[in-house]
């Protein structure tokens, strides 16, 4: 990925895993509190939507860094070396969001005989559905940022 | 210049879960050629951290690009890469300095 490019954010591997941590609790948090506990008083709900809307802003920064953008780029834009590991995180975001989707219908199935807390209407499950796409999209890039290994050498 | 005369080596999964390993004399032959990463890493078309990738043995680069490596320096490939670990430069300058 191009250093020279203003529209990535440059963001170096601890700052964007700290930032992936806090993107994932905060949406995570936001969109499925409600949905999942519904008995929630009234006074979480500005902190829920200030989790939502941090989250966003968050995962739109993950997005722009060289992180988001490496995971995005076409082959003439990186080298081989970042074409297998843009490749690699796409396979793990492929395997893990196949088996968060397969724990889903388990955990969907199960809740009725386990009594386990589900979305109540329609604006629950599409909250779940938002979390689900949000990490979706915003995983190969976080992949790519914990995977990195850092060498100031690297830069000389 | 403090790494040069070390061999790096990348280890592979073979089919049958034996490993072997890749050495190199990529920081050996950049410093030699006074290049930078980043200037070597320019007239390749590379990125700078995947020379360090390759130098230090954590990428096992491709057919293309280890030719590319080998025509840049000027040395066949098996100068620059090899199946076998390379004997460190010290040990050669004492054994030719004992002859």
């Amino acid at each position: 990925m191009s250093n020279a490019n203003p529209l990535v954010l440059r963001m170096r591997p601890q700052t964007a895993r700290s930032l992936s941590v806090f993107v994932l609790v905060a949406v995570a948090f936001g969109y499925s509190a409600e949905a999942v506990f519904p008995a929630l008083p009234e006074a979480v709900a500005p902190a829920l939507a200030t989790a939502r809307l941090l989250g966003l802003l968050g995962a739109i920064a993950l997005f722009l860094s060289n992180w988001g953008q490496q995971a995005m780029s076409g082959d003439d834009m990186i080298d081989e070396r970042q074409q297998r590991e843009r490749d690699r995180a796409f396979v793990l975001t492929h395997r893990w969001t196949v088996m968060a989707a397969i724990i889903g219908f388990f955990y969907v199935d199960l809740s009725g005989l386990l009594g386990l807390p589900l979305p109540r209407d329609y604006r629950g499950a599409a909250d779940i559905l938002n979390v689900f796409v949000l990490v979706s999209l915003a995983m190969p890039g976080i992949i790519l940022a914990w995977q990195a290994t850092t060498d100031v050498d690297d830069e000389a | 210049m403090r790494s040069c005369n070390i061999v790096y080596k990348q280890q592979f999964m073979k089919n049958n879960n034996d490993t072997f390993a890749i050495h190199n004399r990529l920081a050996l032959f950049r410093a030699e050629a006074g290049l930078s990463r980043k200037e070597l890493a320019d007239r390749l078309g590379i990125n700078p951290q995947t020379v360090g990738f390759l130098e230090r043995g954590q990428y096992g680069p491709s057919l293309e690009l280890g030719l590319r490596l080998a025509r840049e320096f000027g040395v066949s490939v098996e100068t620059l890469f090899s199946l076998e670990p390379f004997p460190s430069l010290a040990r050669q300058l004492q054994a030719q300095s004992g002859e």
